[in-house]
């Protein structure tokens, strides 16, 4: 019983870095249509940014941690700004946005290695070592227990964000149709560089900490990344609340599957997970399908 | 009001609007109607800012708006009642009219015009918590409507109003018409063409993206061809 336990909260520590960066290509693609390859790299990049604050900087973790936040949030619209608008300015089809978005993603992991470095950095100790244990019947290191902490206070502040304030309700429209949302007076381009912000956040805040539970290294956002895109897809693309069942059913049938079957399989399971859904069930275990405009 | 001069407007190599030039007074409702693809949407849609224009321009209030985004359009008091109505299906009756009041901020104001609203489409009181997905087509002409007077505009943009409408419903809807001219200056397009020269001050005939007649509604309403082409005989 206790292993269960155990092998549950192991997996509630991954699958909330999996449902934190899965929402982001789901916010994405709500207003967008496409899938933003991109995304896992807002993550690196929040990694190599923390890691540099405390390293480098000095910079006390907590302050390290939300200054990554927001930079990443930030790089998250640059890449819009710079990589995607030109393309949609243009009318290009969305195809083009993905493409763009694969490019993006090698440039972002390519750069690191050639003007940095290639290797594996361990994370300065920030939390307290050793591990917590829970009511006797369990123990978790503080980073998984931070790790569950940030996604469920995240996530609770967007769903806030997005049902009470005026920038998520013109988020919802804008996903709904797009032409009808400019037509209410709601600024396209800057809600849409809102997504951006929020999707880096939400992504860079598991980057942050992955980093210090792994280590930072350029390939992060892409392991991480695909794997958090398998949970978005599963979930069904396009539903936030999708993105987190994806997440943390990834999440739970990695560590189960490493812990009572073979860790060999580990990063399998998403995949296989991505391709059965996609047989079966296209539209996602919570999706209802893309609405197609008539 | 609004002026429209020498628009061109291309989809790829497809012409949608020639030359096109047309003249909207303060309180008066205008009429474009033409036959199925003339490019009556096209010209609303550019008028909004949806479609950019390969050449011409739009001035409203002698203000240019050829090249504004839409939401500074809408800004300036231009609403638009989409064709396909684009009402939010997923949202309320209640929570698409605040949508049309998105860039307002006076709660007060946009509370009494809610009120304005439901006077006019009684029906879209009742089914205020209900969503907007589910109302019937009539309905959902009104919500439209209803979603478009919402940001207060000075010029309401209609987009063949009637289109899949019973005939009583199409008559409930232009009698509201009537009612709200009162207070908005109304452009109005219609395949329908009966109802909308008889509502309208004035009205032009779009074939094939030119305008090939203009005038007084009492005048295109006599004229033999409008009432062969445009009018059923
Ligand atoms: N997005 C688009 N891409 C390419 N062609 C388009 C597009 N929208 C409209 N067209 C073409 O432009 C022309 C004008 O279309 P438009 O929708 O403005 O006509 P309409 O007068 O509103 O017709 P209807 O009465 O059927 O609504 C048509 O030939 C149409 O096929
Ligand atoms: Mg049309």
């Amino acid at each position: 019983m206790n292993e269960f336990v155990q092998q549950v909260l192991n997996g509630l520590a991954i699958g909330s870095v999996y449902a934190l960066v899965a929402v982001g290509y789901t916010l994405v693609f709500g207003v967008l249509r496409f899938i933003n390859f991109a995304h896992g790299s807002v993550l690196t990049f929040a990694a190599y940014v923390s890691l540099f604050s405390v390293l480098v900087f000095k910079v006390p973790f907590p302050f390290a941690f939300g200054a990554s936040l927001v930079l990443s949030g930030l790089f998250s619209i640059m890449i819009e700004r710079q990589a995607y608008r030109p393309l949609r300015a243009r009318g290009a089809p969305n195809l083009n946005l993905l493409i763009t978005s694969i490019g993006v993603s090698l440039l972002v992991e390519n750069a690191i290695i050639v003007f940095y470095s290639a290797d594996f950095f361990v994370f300065p100790r920030v939390l307290p070592s050793g591990t917590v244990s829970l009511l006797g019947l369990a123990t978790a290191p503080p980073i998984d227990l931070l790790l569950t902490a940030v996604a469920v206070f995240l996530m609770s502040a967007l769903y806030m964000f997005v049902n009470f304030s005026k920038m998520g309700v013109a988020i919802q429209a804008l996903a709904h149709d797009r032409d009808a949302a400019a037509l209410m007076g709601i600024n396209i381009n800057l809600t849409i560089a809102y997504t951006f912000f929020i999707a880096g956040v939400m992504a860079s805040s598991a980057g942050v900490l992955i980093g210090i539970k792994f280590n930072v290294n350029p390939y992060l956002g892409g392991l991480f990344g695909v794997k958090s895109f398998a949970a978005a897809v599963v979930g069904g693309i396009g539903s936030i609340p999708g993105s987190y069942f994806g997440g943390y059913l990834i999440g739970l049938l990695e560590t189960m599957g490493a812990g009572y079957v073979s860790s060999n399989y580990k990063d399998a399971i998403a995949f296989v997970l991505l391709v059965l859904i996609l047989l079966f069930k296209p539209s996602g275990l919570l999706g209802r399908g893309i609405q197609e405009k008539v | 009001m609004l002026k429209v001069e020498g628009l061109n407007v291309f989809y790829g190599g497809i012409h949608a609007l020639a030359d096109v030039c047309v003249e909207v007074e303060e309180g008066e409702i205008v009429t474009i109607i033409g036959a199925n693809g003339a490019g009556k949407s096209t010209l609303l849609r550019t008028i909004s800012g949806l479609v950019r224009s390969r050449s011409g321009s739009i001035k409203f209030r002698d203000r240019d708006i050829t090249a504004a985004p839409s939401h500074e359009i809408v800004a300036m008091g231009i609403a638009h009642a989409p064709e396909g109505r684009r009402i939010f299906g997923n949202l309320t009756v209640r929570h698409n009219l605040r949508l049309g009041a998105f860039l307002r901020t006076r709660a007060s104001e946009i509370e009494r015009d809610m009120e304005r609203v439901f006077r006019l489409f009684p029906r879209l009181k009742e089914r205020q918590g209900q969503l907007a997905g589910t109302l019937s087509g009539g309905e959902q002409q009104m919500l439209c409507m209803g979603r478009a007077l919402m940001a207060a505009p000075k010029l309401l943009l209609l987009d063949e109003p009637s289109m899949g409408l019973a005939p009583v419903l199409v008559q409930e809807i232009y009698r509201e018409i009537r009612r709200i001219r009162e207070d908005v200056t109304i452009l109005l397009v219609e395949q329908n063409a009966y109802q909308a020269l008889r509502v309208a001050d004035r009205g032009y005939v779009l074939e094939t993206g030119r305008i090939v007649m203009q005038g007084p509604c009492a005048q295109l309403r006599d004229d033999p061809v409008v009432k062969k082409a445009y009018r059923g005989g």
